[in-house]
């Protein structure tokens, strides 16, 4: 509408209207990558930390507990919660809702 | 990954070791691959997206001045152009977008149908049949996995150890569509712009919020806020300017300066070049600056009109004066509109009488117009008002000079150019033998 405005001819303002209407679209892509991405730079970590109990003697459920994922993003969030939850509701299904949070990219976690 | 440790959780054994370190190590490679990829296609994606954003930046940039342009965007070739232009500009938006998409991994546990058992009510089915059809025009992005149904019956707890926390984005959101699509983004915006000016980051914010007592602000919301009221300040205050100026800030001065410079554009390559759309112009400027014109230039201009329409009409037939006295009526008849009638009459009137007394006299009406004029005031001594003016001008001043030379002779008196008299003119024409 504004640069029908200001140009004054809605067929000069058709193509930089579609691209504003796919804006949402654009940015939720970008931040579904971004969060992606952030996601996958946390695991190499959290499973060297797994590794690390496991080889210190701890079984796997003690050593995913004292697996940190360090950060401020959602994925850490995720990651700190999962120990709570899997004092809750057991290892597995810990597990499975961590891989529900995880798999939806543009949920806040 | 998550797969990986449910059955290393479930079948355990000497392997989890080995399964572990070949997930760290092709981990790691993925994510140097995905960076090196990344850094190399960052000057193809600046390209194609500046390809695809700047000729309508461009074309919507020149649409909005007032020119031809417009109208032949407005008219069916251009619309054919602009209908041409964008299928071609949405051909290579996609074409550039598969080229561009990166290989989405297999995902061997996920499976097709990610709803619940697969049992849909009729509800659930017609919503369905909307987001196929959605999907015709913008796929939907799969998710990474699909839940278990074991997991339904751990999700209650879930959302009781983490409360609101665990809302989507689609669900944080608040009001109609349009605010759910349009309000993160514009939110990522202003929150960006926030931190472009706040100095300090998000802990000195944190600090000043705590130190004000505004405890349920976080730092994002602070810095949309501050956005919020800068922008709200800045209309308001164009809205004054606006209201003082009686007219919008953007268009004080710019069509009057836009079209003084065409004038100026016309004046400097001579009249040879003027033509109608700029004597139209030129017009419409006159126009424009008619409110802030100084009222003292008018019945100058309205007195050179009078005179120089006398003048070519009675004046002896010279034909020089006669071709400049037609361009300037050309050049000025634009700045008569504005005369007030009596001051007109006065100016020329005053004009009339300066070219009568540069005349040459005649010997039976020179008593007569002395007589007339003298209760005239003289010429102000100032420039002529255009330079081809002042040959005739000068030409006017010779003839007077000459004149008053020829009586002095007669008298016995002798004066130099400007007129002063000659220390010793008399001695010098006075007759040898009378010395």
């Amino acid at each position: 509408m504004i640069t029908a405005a200001l140009t004054g001819s809605i067929f000069v303002a058709l193509v930089p209207g579609i691209a504003v209407a796919l804006l949402p679209r654009a940015y939720f892509g970008r931040r579904r990558r971004a969060r992606l991405r952030e996601v996958q730079r946390a695991w190499p970590d959290g499973l060297r930390d797994i590794l690390a109990s496991i080889t210190a003697g701890l079984s796997l459920t003690q050593g995913r507990h004292e697996s940190r994922v360090h950060g401020a993003g959602d994925a850490a969030v995720a990651f700190a919660r999962f120990s709570e939850l899997a004092r809750v509701v057991g290892t597995g299904p810990a597990l499975e809702l961590l891989k529900e949070d995880l798999a939806d990219a543009t949920a806040t976690v | 990954m998550i797969e990986v440790l449910v059955l290393a959780q479930e079948r355990g054994g000497s392997i989890v070791r080995e399964i572990l370190e070949d997930l760290v190590s092709a981990t790691t490679r993925d994510i140097k691959l995905l960076d090196e990829i990344d850094t190399e296609s960052l000057e193809s994606r600046i390209n194609a997206r500046a390809v695809m954003v700047l000729p309508w930046l461009v074309l919507v940039a020149l649409t909005a001045r007032p020119r031809r342009l417009p109208d032949f965007y407005r008219s069916p070739g251009g619309v054919v152009t602009l209908l041409v232009a964008g299928v071609l500009t949405a051909v290579g938006v996609i074409a550039l977008g598969r080229l561009a998409r990166e290989p989405v991994e297999v995902r061997p546990f996920a499976t097709e149908d990610a709803r619940d058992g697969g049992h849909l009510s009729r509800r659930g089915r017609r919503r369905d049949r909307r987001r196929d059809l959605a999907a015709i025009a913008v796929p939907p992005t799969p998710r990474l996995a699909p839940a278990r149904p074991a997991v339904r019956d751990a999700r209650p707890a879930r959302a009781r150890l983490a409360g609101a926390h665990t809302r989507t984005a689609a669900t944080t959101a608040g009001g109609g569509a349009m605010c759910r699509l349009f309000g993160p983004p514009l939110r990522a915006l202003a929150r960006r712009m926030g931190r472009l000016t706040s100095t300090g980051g998000d802990e000195a914010i944190v600090r000043l919020l705590r130190q004000a007592g505004r405890r349920d602000l976080t730092p994002d919301d602070y810095l949309v806020q501050q956005l919020r009221d800068a922008l709200l300040g800045a209309a308001l205050g164009g809205a004054a300017v606006a209201i003082l100026l009686h007219a919008p800030v953007a268009r004080v001065g710019g069509r009057r300066r836009r079209l003084r410079r065409q004038v100026d554009r016309v004046d400097s390559g001579g009249e040879s070049s003027a033509s109608a759309t700029v004597r139209s112009s030129r017009a419409e400027s006159d126009r424009s600056s008619r409110r802030t014109r100084k009222p003292a230039t008018a019945p100058t201009n309205a007195a050179t009109v009078g005179a120089c329409r006398r003048i070519a009409t009675a004046a002896p037939p010279q034909r020089r004066t006669e071709q400049c006295v037609r361009a300037l009526l050309d050049e000025i008849v634009v700045g008569s509109q504005v005369a007030p009638p009596g001051l007109a009459q006065q100016s020329d009137d005053r004009l009339i009488s300066t070219r009568a007394r540069q005349a040459p006299p005649s010997p039976r009406q020179g008593s007569q117009r002395r007589a007339n004029n003298r209760h005239i005031a003289p010429p102000r001594q100032s420039s002529p008002p255009c330079a081809w003016w002042a040959p005739a001008s000068r030409a006017a001043r010779r003839a007077a000079q000459s004149r008053t030379a020829g009586r002095a002779g007669e008298r016995g008196v002798a004066r130099n150019r400007d007129g002063s008299e000659a220390r010793d003119a008399g001695r010098d024409r006075r007759p040898r033998r009378d010395r």
